[in-house]
Order: C-alpha cells, then structure tokens, then sequence
C-alpha cells in the first residue's frame, strides 16, 4: 500500500535527526503527562467546561447538611455534586441535593418585603421596600417592649435552620428577648430524652462513619475507610429510624451497607416497611414490624432478658457508669408486678401481646443484642423522637448500649453530639443583663433569662424550650414560677419566625391558626400584635404574618454545618450565588433589624455589638468558631501524641498537627491558629480533625463525669421545683395515662402511651378508633421542599406516590433551546405544564391490603378519616403490604397545604391529608412539652371513588 | 507494513526535534547534534532541503556562549514576550487574530484527554502552543509504531487517522501562517531556516496523512 | 487499546434513595416527564413478609443494541468505547429507536429541536411526512455522560453522587479499574440477557428476583 503514496520520500529515516531528536527529549520535559483522572476534587472546572465556576459549601434541603460542590454559570446554580472533602457524605449527595436549584429558583420565593393588607390567613400582600417594613417591625417592638414590659413578649422562633445564630443575638441582644428557639423544641426531642440525662448528649448513632483519619503507631495520620481492618457493628438494630429516606444522618447510609457487607446484621424495627426495613429484609436483615407506640414495650423485654441472663458487661459498667443498681432496682420492682393483660412486667410474653410481635423474635433478638458486640441500637426521630412516651425507648435504647458496654466501643455506638466542633455566635450572655420588672407592685431586680416563659414558667425542665405550646401562651399570657420574678405575668405579642413553618409543623395546625387569629375581644386587635415571617419560599406562616421578609436562600448566604460526623469536622457554608431579588443574610438582616431598632429609640441596642461589629458576614462566622474544635485530646488512639492528654484542643488542623500552638497549663487548653472562615474557604470548606474511641472524658458530660443511671440533671430539676408550682406537664400526663408525677423521675420509670390500644386506659377508645395514625418522612421531608415539583417523580416509602388528579401548574423546570453538544445546556425557567394522572407524586394514606379488603377501600380511593377528637381529614389511599394491619401512615407535611408557595402540592389540598391537623394539641410531653404528633387514634368514616388510581 | 514503521519513525523524529526548537532556546550540545541531523536530511522536497540547509549552516557558526546567546535573544524576541512578531499559539492564528486560551487551545486540550493526556501546568501553560501540538503529533506516531510492532493493524491504522485528524483540524490550519511571520520577522538563518523547514515539513506531512487516509481500510 | 466503558450498579449497597435518577436530571437537564436514569420500585410477596426491591434503570448501552437498525438516517450510533450515542446533528425524531428499546431507555426529548432537515426521509418516514426540522425533537438517553467524558472525568453523574457507593463506572479493558476487578471477584446479573442486546451495564444482585418483580410495578 505504502508504494502507492506518492508523498514517501519527504522524509527518510536518518540516525542522526533520532539522536538529535533523543537529545531534546533529554533536555526538556515533556509538557503533556498522564491525567491522573480527577473523580473527586474538580477544581480543574474552568477549563474542562468554559464559563462554569466552582464553590463549596453545605446543603439546607434538609438538616444533615452534606457538604457540597456547586457549578454556576453566569452566576446561575447549574450543577451540584457532593463535596468529596467532607466526610459527612463524602462527595455524595441523596435524592434531595442535586434538585436544589428548583428551591433556589422556586416559583414560590419571597424575594420582596411583604406588608399584610386584610386579616390574617388571607394571604394578600403589597409589596413595600426594606425601610418601611423594619420601621414597621421596630416601631411595635418598641412600643410592645414599653407597654407590656419588655422583651420576654417577644418570641424569635429561627426555625430549622441551623446557620440563625445571628437571630440569637438579634433577639438576645437587641430584642432583649430571651427567647430565641429552634426547631429541635418541635422534632426528634423525646429521642434525646435517654442521652440528655446518661451524660448530657442528644444523637446516638452506630460506629458506620468512614473514611476516619486515625493516629498511627509510628505518628502518622491515616485516612482509613471501609476496606480498612477498623471494625464495624456486627449487628445495627434501627427502632422507627429509615436512614435511607430520612438521610438525617448521611453517612448511616452508606456505612450501614458497608457494614453488611462485612456481615452486619441489620433489623429495621418498624410499622412500615421503609427503605430501610426493605433492604435489610432483602439482604440478610430483618423487617419486625411493631405496633406503633411499642418500642418501649420491646426494649423494656430486651433489657430485661439481658439482665436476667446476666449478659450486662459488669466491668464497664463498674468502670465508666454511676448508679446502675438504683437503677436496676427500680426496674427489677416491676418484674414480679402483673399488668393488666395477665403478664408479669417486661417479660416476654408481656411484651409479645403488647407488640405483637412474637416472644421467640423478641428473645431472638434479646440474644443477639445481649451477646454480639460490638453492635448499636439505634432509635429514631419519627417513630420514637415524635411521640408522648418515646422519653422511655430512649432511656432504654441508651441503657442496653450502656450495659452492653458498646458506648464508644470501636464498632459500637457513638454521640455524635458530644465528639464534634463545638461553635458559637449564640451571644448567650445577653440573657445575664440586668433587668427590672414590678411584681405585684414591688420592683424587683432580676437577669433577662429569668423571664423565660418556659423554664422559668410552665415548664421547667424544658430544655429545648416548648414552641409545642406557644399557642396557649399567645392566648394564655405568661406567669413566671421560679426565681426572682415569681408572680410576674406577661402576655406574648410578637412573634418572629425564621424558615420555619410552624402553623403547619408546630402542633396542630387548627390550635396555631387559633392562636395567630385570635382577638382581644374589648379592642378586636390581635392577641399576638406582630407576626413576622423571614423566609426564603412561601409557606403558610407567611399567609399569618402581617411582615414577610426575603431570606437568602442556602445557596446565597453563610453559616457552618451543624452536622453530626462521628468526629470533629468543620464545614463552611459559602456564598455561592447573590441572593435573588431583594434577599438578605441573616447578618444583614440581624443589623439591619439591630439598626432600624436603635433609630427607633430601643436603649437596649448597642451599635458596637452590631453593625458597626459585624460589617460582613465572614467577621461573624470567623468570631463563631474561635472556639473549634473544642474537643478533648483524649481517646484510643490519642489523636495528638505530642500534645498533653485530656486538654481541651483549638484551631486548625495543619497547626495542630506541627505543634504550632500555645499551651495553658491553668485553663488545659492548646491553642492551635485560630480557624477562620479564610483558612475553610482555601481548603474546600472542610477541616477534619483526628478520630478516635473511647473518648470518655469527652463524650460524658454529666455533672459527675460518669454515665449516670441516676440523673443529676432531673435532680436539679427537682431541686428547682422544690415547694414550687406544679410543673403544666404533670398535669397533662396524669389526665393522658394516669400516672401521677410529684417530682421528675431521676432514675428508671414507666408510663403507658397515651392514645395507643397497648395501653389498657385506651382499650374502649380503641375500639371506636380502631386505627392508629403515624406519619414517617419521605425524602422530600421538609415542609418547604414539597415545593420542588422536581421532587415529585421519586415515589417514596409508600406514603409520597403518583396518585395525583391530572392537574396544570405553573413549575420552574429546565429547558433546552439550543441542539448542541458538550455539556448539556438547560436552564430553569418557569412555565405551564400539564400533569396527567398518575405521574406526580402526592403525599397518600398507606393502607394495609388486608385492612382495605375489610374496609372495602382501593388504591386511588380517598378516605375521610376522623380522629379521636372528632376532626377530620381526607386523603388518597395506597394498598400496600408494606405496612402492617391496624395502621394509616401518611408524611407529615406532605398534604393538606394552603399556601401556594407550596407548589404543586398546594393544588393537591384536596384530597391530601395534614396529618398534624389530627394531633392532640394539648398532648404534650411531661418534661420536654414536646406534642404527641405520632400519638392519635382514628377511624375511616367515608370512602370515594374519584379514579384515581391507574393500576 | 515496515515501510509505514519507517516513516512513522522518522516523523516522531522530527516533531521531536521540532518541539524541542520550538519550546526553549538551544544548548550549544543540542545546536551540534542539530546541525549534523540537519545536514544529513534527506528530502525529495526542496524547500525542505532548503530549509534544512540554512540550519545546518546557522548551527555551524555557534561556537561559543555568546553565539548562543545571541540566539537565545532571537528566540525571545520572536516568541516569548513583548509584541511578539510571531506568537506560537494556534489560538492567536485563528479568523481575524485571537487571544491566548481561545477556543482552539479548549478544543486541543479535548484531544489531548480523549490519549489520557493532559498539559502539566494546566491553565498556566496555553494547550496550543506550538511545541505542545508537535509533542501530541509525536505520541501518537510512538503508539502507531507500538501498534505496529504488536501487529496490530487495525489499531495502527486508527491512529494514523487521528494523526490525520490532528493535522487537520489543527496544525495544518495554521503553522504556515505561523511559520510566514517567523519567516518575516527574522534576518537569522537559524530561525529562518526552521521556519522553511517547518512550514514545507507540515505541508508535506499533511498530504501524505490524506494520501494513506484515502487508501486505508479504515476508510472502507 | 481503546477504553471499553461499562457501569456495574451494587444492589447490595443500593439503598433506594433515587440520588441517580435526579443527579442525572440536574446533570444533563431532564425536563419533569422524562428520564434518563429511573429508580423503579418493585413489591411483590404479602405481608408479614412482603419484598420490596429497588432497581435503577438506565440505558445498557447495548453491545448489539437494537435500537441502532431502525434509525433511518444513522444518527444513533456505538462509539468505540461503547457508549450508544445519539448525533443531534442527524437525528429527525422520529422515534422509531425509542420503540426498538426493550428497556425503555429512550424518550424524545420536549425541548431540543432537530437540525437535521426531515424532508430528505420523509418518503421512507412517514412520521416526519410534511414537518419541518423546528417542529420536530431529537431523540434523547443516557450517554454516560459523554460530555464528562470527553473532558476525561470517568464518572457519570449519578456515580458521582450515589449515596450507598453502589455504583462503579471505568474501563473494562484496564484490569485495574474498579469494575474491572469487581467483575472478575464477584458474581454479576445482567438485566433481562433474554432480549439478546448483551447488556454492556450490569448489576451485582443477590435476589435474581429484584428484575422480575421491576417489570410488573407501577413506575414505568
């Protein structure tokens, strides 16, 4: 072939061009070399895909705040991956965090002030410019603070956003309120009810977390991941928690099918068949499904099958615990009793009828805990965290990992509260100012947080303030019972809620319209004379408002995570788009808020702590982790070798790790460089601190260092309430169960659960209301994000499915103009489109397929259901076997919405059901006041057959 | 197919060789060897011959350091800075006249992936510069002639194309314009006769990548 | 050697939370309706013990893909590394591929406008008969994300961000590669190898059953 190429001889081999050719390779590097292909770190962007720019910074979809990595274009969020430098999710993201930008770009974005025009819940609005609504905001604090006496009226609700410290110090500081709350007042508190008293923790989560970098013994630092010999729990036992779908926890995801790989059992202990609870069941796991409200049944038998076979690990417990035999006694006082179902307390069989499930499983499973180590038991947020008696899974759930000895155990169960960074900007000690108030005529000195409506009132052991109960208050007043102010009444008149949504989330939703509409009947005002909204979409809070402020959504402000790792990490929230329209960040609104108080005469502001302090959002965050990580050096292995033991470590990691520090022998701190929202931002929002087990001195943190089976906490309760008013909580757990409190429990105690057909005080209730109503999360769990039409084509956990009526809907969706290659070129736009039926997913009713024979009820049906006190709901119907008899699941928050902001779901009202609409709103815990939201009973009193269905 | 092997031996030689001219100014070791390669250049094609002539003469007169440096000055004055007569970078030589980093430089950096292939100082370092375009060229001759050895010759044959590709879509489009201003802007015979031999070189190499294109089974 | 790209999905780590199907949304801008990647969820069994399965679905990437023959003017293609690509220059809609897919794994898309002028097959394509290319809409599916690809990041979207690392893409040519060495230490399923189209996807599945039970559920 060659012969026939006319252009041959242009070129001829010759030795002496190879050797000059070999010298110039020799004395040049080559300029092109292997790509080391980037599948993580792709700083590298700009040039790959022109036009396209890179930012890290954490997610808001919902709480676990996974780190991530977002491409923008001409200043558009276009792509978003995780952040491959943060272990929390470890470059990975769930079915929530890619579809961020339909809640950047929501249809539904407040993006101007709003001032009310009409009543309440009308939802009409005129737009007005900042300035006239924080004169509008100010002017009533300052004439609230004069007229009823001062801050305390005022209640800032920051919601479930985590980045609102700045809302503290607003409210602290300027407000003079001490009542900035959070949304963990209204979720998951009962869970946390075990950790808060055993050594002053919240989350309890198996050892499943990697990569972890780990000490070496030859002094090096190595990241170590699943393929590693690190152990792992031989079992994982999950009590009403689906971290598959609640990705609360991101890392228990794929730790937990790592861990089975390596021959972790997994049992789903549950009423549904979630995620969770379907993989486990198809890979060598277990689906047990428990009658709603049991698992305080079922862990009281495990407990006590361990205790009776003597499995307890007595030399940990002699080491690390204190007061387990008062604690044992008090337990063992119950085995000999009888119950009323024939059965001898905690015993098998006992358990069995209460749970329904089996006396064979439950001591099979009693077996395994008992003697597999190490392993964790793990109880949830939903299941356990949101009802009336979930305080008693909780203290169970903790005591078995305690005796088990698998508390910090390598592969056991670990607080991620208690090891992570510590951070701040709370400006908690505005709440020590000095303030003056008449009590019953005598004046009287006192500090700010000696008003608080809860500890200081109604519930004193409140620990994480009791928003459940704010509509009583908003109609009931205030009156302090402990401390200086005792006999001091004061009404609530103002409430200022940041990014959460608690007409719907806070309770029911028809106790919190009555509260927000509620009028003085001699002037016809409001009771609550200033609602304020700061919100980035616009929900139903917003339509009771009489201000809407424009937030900046996640994408567009700063802050740091509040994630739980198994170890320190610090991760930066960075600004990654200007917020749209007229948004602000909360330092921005903090100071303007501060400023447009002072211009209007409030003395309690001062400028140095404010504005003129804070003159960008970086100087707030930088001052916030000045004390991070603010861990121990402690554990096995140490993390520092070279640095004393037991001190209390600050700053960055490289500087820790090359002994650049100070060290305070009195304080026992090593000050390492301080870390800076700078020294985040060029190392890809991620700091990562050594891990380590067996942290003792830094994960207990009770009062006597030891895990405590006999509370101090509840003892300085009782202490505090001593020859006091009855706490408001007694009260309501006495009407609910019968049991009759006159000091908190300090160690093992027993009630039955309100409204539960286990509890014999129920039975005849029961058997009007046969049902019992739970709720569960789907993924698109946060009452914001059913807003996200983008989200409705991930059916979920049988209870987010396509059920829907054919509809048409404005939706931001993306779109692709232009026939091109390369990166795929969408952007999102807004338009009209047309749903036929069946293909959007809606929030339904799931419904056991033997229950629906008997109730004569199809998939595609719409149920009414009524609930033990006569109110009703509708909502579509899904037959499944994925849930057991005797049980109507429905996700909370995914039905029954009336603000439009809530996107497609708002045009499924209808025939969707707010399962809040049937919780008891005076149902609230004895100690936390937290609302029985999974608490409720109920029947199906009619069905319709609109067609829904499409199979 | 040992004449194709020859051949393609010979062109990785000389982008070689070319990509080292191009890419730093010389040694006095390197003007040597050059000046012996070149004077032994055997061509069928005159301004070739021509071209490699005049080298072969300039590198005859380096004798010293200060030689050197005098053409280290040229070679600065020419392609590295200031108002630069002859910018090596495909970007500059496209349509009207671009800038540095221009569409070209993102299109060759494709092509340098697709081989695995990336410019070490990423970003820092135009992809289309033209030392780096002849390396590319002299990589894929060296997996050819691999190919060849294995007896591969369906792979052989892909990669010829790509060479021809290479060549077209790039390289051909613009080192003779590039090698005219070089031509216009120097008096020196060391530069000047590179940029001859350069310019005849790829015209050459050009068509003889057509002609075994139009020939080859890949085609068919 | 040329890479041969495959993706082998784990559905031992697979934990249902659908991050691919909408990873691949935001990557490759999928309007609501249509998908390119699609978790299905499969129930079969009653309660106490029912079966729940997960099964994400995408295009196999066929290496006898049938839907290549209906293509009347050659716009669907396999790529060398085997990915099965659609030319959006060519492609006139028509939509016969996306009938010839057993797997459901094509769609046209709502947006892109065909390029290709239709007239010129009208005769053999009635379906296009008397439409003009702007009203027509090209033929969309998963590519591996090829644009990715091509700036040599080995990794589609949804591996990126699987959140149970379940997911592993590279070159079954490099022994080395991840899916290289998982397929040669552990047993792998294909999805319905009864369609003939030799899958070039795979799946790592325990329970056979999870593919049988995909086909009768709702989600389609």
């Amino acid at each position: 072939m060659m012969a026939k190429i006319s252009r041959r001889n242009f070129i001829k081999f010759s030795s002496a061009v190879a050797a000059a050719a070999a010298l110039g390779i020799d004395e040049l590097d080559a300029f092109l070399v292997n790509l080391k292909l980037q599948s993580g770190n792709e700083k590298d962007v700009e040039g790959r895909f022109p036009g396209y720019d890179v930012k890290y910074t954490y997610d808001s979809y919902c709480p676990s705040e996974c780190g991530l990595e977002v491409w923008t274009k001409g200043g558009k969020v276009e792509k978003i991956y995780g952040n491959y430098a943060d272990p929390y999710n470890h470059g990975k993201m769930c079915g929530k965090g890619p579809l961020g930008c339909g809640l950047v770009y929501s249809t539904g974005r407040i993006l101007h002030p709003m001032m009310r025009v009409g009543k309440r819940g009308e939802g009409k609005f005129k737009r007005v410019s900042w300035d006239e609504a924080l004169n509008h905001i100010t002017k009533k604090i300052v004439e609230i603070k004069k007229k009823y006496g001062g801050g305390e009226s005022i209640i800032v609700d920051t919601g479930d956003m985590t980045d609102t410290q700045p809302y503290y110090r607003m409210a602290y500081g300027a407000i003079g309120s001490p009542h900035p709350v959070e949304h963990g007042s209204i979720c998951d508190t009962p869970r946390r009810f075990g950790p808060k008293n055993f050594i002053n923790g919240k989350r309890w989560e198996p050892d499943v977390m990697r990569p972890v970098l780990v000490r070496q013994p030859d002094g090096s630092l190595k990241e170590l991941d699943y393929d590693s010999d690190l152990p792992l729990p031989k079992y994982i036992m999950y009590l009403g928690w689906n971290p598959f779908t609640a990705t609360r926890i991101h890392w228990e995801s794929r730790g937990t099918v790592s861990a089975a790989l390596k021959g972790c059992k997994v049992i789903v202990v549950d009423p549904g068949m979630c995620n969770t609870a379907a993989w486990a069941a198809n890979n060598n796991g277990e689906w047990v499904p428990i009658r709603p409200g049991t698992d305080n049944h079922f862990l009281g038998a495990i407990l006590r099958y361990i205790l009776e076979k003597g499995y307890e690990d007595k030399d940990f417990i002699a080491k690390q615990t204190k007061g387990f035999d008062e604690f044992e006694k008090e337990f063992k006082s119950y085995w000999n009793k009888t119950d009323s179902n024939g059965f001898k307390y905690f015993s098998l069989e006992w358990a069995e009828e209460k749970t329904t499930i089996s006396k064979d499983k439950i001591r099979e499973l009693a077996e395994l805990i008992g003697k597999t180590k190490p392993g964790a038991v793990v109880w949830g947020m939903n299941g356990i965290g949101h009802r009336y008696a979930g305080y008693i899974a909780s203290m169970l759930g903790t005591a078995i990992n305690v005796v088990t000895g698998n508390f910090e155990a390598p592969g056991g169960v670990i607080d991620c509260n208690q090891v992570r960074i510590s951070k701040d900007g709370y400006a908690g000690h505005f709440n020590g100012r000095e303030v003056t108030r008449t009590v019953n005529g005598s004046v009287i000195k006192g500090k700010q947080g000696d008003l608080h409506m809860d500890e200081m009132s109604d519930w004193p052991a409140g620990w994480y303030d009791v928003v459940g109960d704010h509509p009583r208050r908003i109609l009931e007043g205030v009156e302090i019972k402990y401390g200086p102010f005792k006999g001091y009444k004061y009404p609530i008149k103002a409430r200022i809620e940041i990014g959460g949504n608690t007409v719907i989330s806070g309770s029911s939703t028809w106790k919190w319209q009555e509260a927000l509409t509620a009028t003085d009947p001699k002037t016809g005002e409001y009771l609550l004379e200033l609602n304020v909204h700061i919100d980035s979409i616009y929900l139903e809070n917003s339509l009771y408002a009489d201000i809407v402020l424009p937030a900046a959504n996640y994408m567009e402000r700063y802050g740091i995570a509040d994630i739980y790792p198994s170890c320190a990490v610090a991760v930066l929230r960075d600004q990654v788009v200007k917020p749209l329209g007229e948004a602000k960040t909360q330092v921005e609104i903090m100071n303007a808020v501060a400023k447009a108080l002072y211009d209007n005469g409030d003395k309690d502001v001062d400028p140095k702590d404010f504005w003129l302090k804070y003159k960008h959002d970086d100087v707030f965050w930088t001052e916030a982790i000045e004390v991070t990580p603010g861990v121990k050096n402690v554990g096995e292995p140490l993390p520092y070798p070279k640095l004393p033991k037991g001190y209390k470590l600050l700053g960055t990691p490289d500087s820790l790790e090359a002994g650049r520090v100070k060290i305070d022998h009195d304080k026992k701190v090593v000050q390492g460089e301080p870390i800076t929202v700078d020294w985040l931002r060029k190392n890809q929002g991620v700091a990562v601190w050594p891990m380590a087990w067996r942290r003792y001195e830094q994960a207990v943190q009770s009062k006597s260092g030891k895990i405590e089976f006999v509370w101090s906490k509840m003892e300085h309760e009782n202490e505090r309430i001593k020859g006091g008013a009855r706490p408001y909580g007694f009260e309501l757990l006495e009407k609910y169960t019968g049991t009759k409190w006159d000091k908190y429990p300090t160690t093992f105690f027993w009630f039955d659960p309100p409204y539960n057909p286990a509890s014999p005080r129920y039975s005849e209730m029961a058997k009007k209301y046969p049902l019992q109503i739970i709720s569960a999360r789907v993924h698109q769990g946060m009452t914001a994000t059913y807003a996200n039409p983008q989200q409705a084509e991930t059916p979920s956990d049988s209870i987010w499915w396509p059920l829907n009526k054919e509809f048409e809907a404005e939706v931001a969706d993306w779109v692709t103009e232009k026939n091109s290659i390369g990166m795929p070129q969408g952007t999102m736009k807004v338009a009209k489109k047309r749903f036929a039926k069946g293909t959007h997913c809606v929030g339904v009713c799931a419904v056991n397929s033997k229950d629906a024979e008997s109730y004569g009820v199809k998939t595609g049906d719409v149920i009414t259901i009524e609930n033990m006190l006569g109110k009703t709901q509708k909502s579509v119907v899904l037959v499944t076997d994925t849930v057991r008899p005797g049980v109507l699941k429905m996700p909370f928050g995914g039905g029954g919405r009336f603000s439009p902001g809530a996107g497609t779901t708002y045009l499924q009202k209808d025939y969707t059901a707010n399962i809040n609409q049937l919780v008891d709103p005076n149902l609230l815990t004895p100690i936390f006041g937290f609302p029985g939201y999974l608490d409720i009973l109920g029947r199906i009193i009619a069905v319709e057959r609109p067609g829904l269905a499409t199979i | 197919m040992n004449d194709l092997y020859e051949i393609t031996e010979a062109r990785m030689h000389v982008y070689n060789l070319l990509r080292r001219i191009y890419a730093a100014g010389p040694t006095l070791e390197f003007t040597s060897n050059l000046g012996n390669a070149m004077l032994e250049y055997l061509s069928d094609v005159e301004s070739i011959r021509e071209g490699s002539r005049m080298v072969s003469m300039a590198c005859r007169e380096v004798r010293n350091e200060k030689d050197l440096d005098d053409l280290h000055v040229e070679f600065a004055r020419l392609f590295l800075f200031g108002k630069m007569p002859a910018p090596p970078y495909e970007s500059v030589y496209q349509g009207e006249g671009g800038c540095l980093m221009g569409e070209p430089a993102i299109a060759v950096r494709r092509e340098y992936l697709k081989e695995g292939l990336q410019v070490e100082r990423l970003y820092s370092e135009p992809d289309d510069h033209i030392a780096i375009e002849f390396e590319f060229m002299a990589f894929l001759c060296n997996k050819a002639l691999s190919a060849l050895k294995n007896q591969d010759n369906n792979e052989a044959d892909k990669l010829m194309k790509k060479q021809k590709d290479f060549m077209e879509m790039h390289i051909a489009k613009w080192v003779p314009s590039f090698c005219d201003s070089v031509l216009n802007a120097t008096k020196g015979r060391f530069y000047g006769g590179i940029a001859l031999f350069t310019k005849s070189f790829v015209i050459e190499d050009s068509g003889f990548l057509i002609e075994l294109y139009d020939m080859s089974e890949v085609k068919n | 050697m040329s890479k041969k790209y495959a993706l082998l999905v784990d559905l031992r780590k697979c934990v249902g939370c659908t991050s691919c199907q909408v990873s691949c949304k935001m990557e490759n801008a999928v309007p609501i309706g249509e998908f390119r990647s699609k978790v299905d969820i499969a129930d079969t069994g009653e309660y106490p013990k029912p079966k729940r399965y997960f099964l994400p679905k995408i295009c196999n990437q066929c290496d006898e893909a049938p839907c290549i023959l209906p293509c009347p003017t050659g716009a669907t293609y396999k790529r060398e590394d085997g990915v099965v690509m659609v030319n959006r220059d060519v492609c006139i809609g028509c939509g016969r591929c996306v009938g010839a897919c057993p797997y459901g794994a094509r769609f046209i898309h709502p947006h892109i406008p065909v390029k290709n002028d239709p007239s010129k097959y009208a005769k053999d394509v009635p379906e296009v008969k008397g439409k003009k290319a702007r009203d027509l809409r090209v033929v969309d599916k998963c590519d591996y994300c090829s644009h990715r690809l091509a700036e040599g990041i080995e990794e589609p979207a949804c591996v990126r961000n699987c959140v149970g690392k379940a997911r592993f893409f590279g070159d079954l040519n490099d022994p080395n590669s991840e899916v290289s060495k998982l397929k040669a230490s552990v047993k792998t399923t294909d999805w319905h190898p009864d369609y003939g189209t030799k899958p070039r996807s795979t799946f790592i599945a325990p329970d056979k059953e999870v593919f049988s039970a995909a086909d009768g559920q709702i989600n389609r």
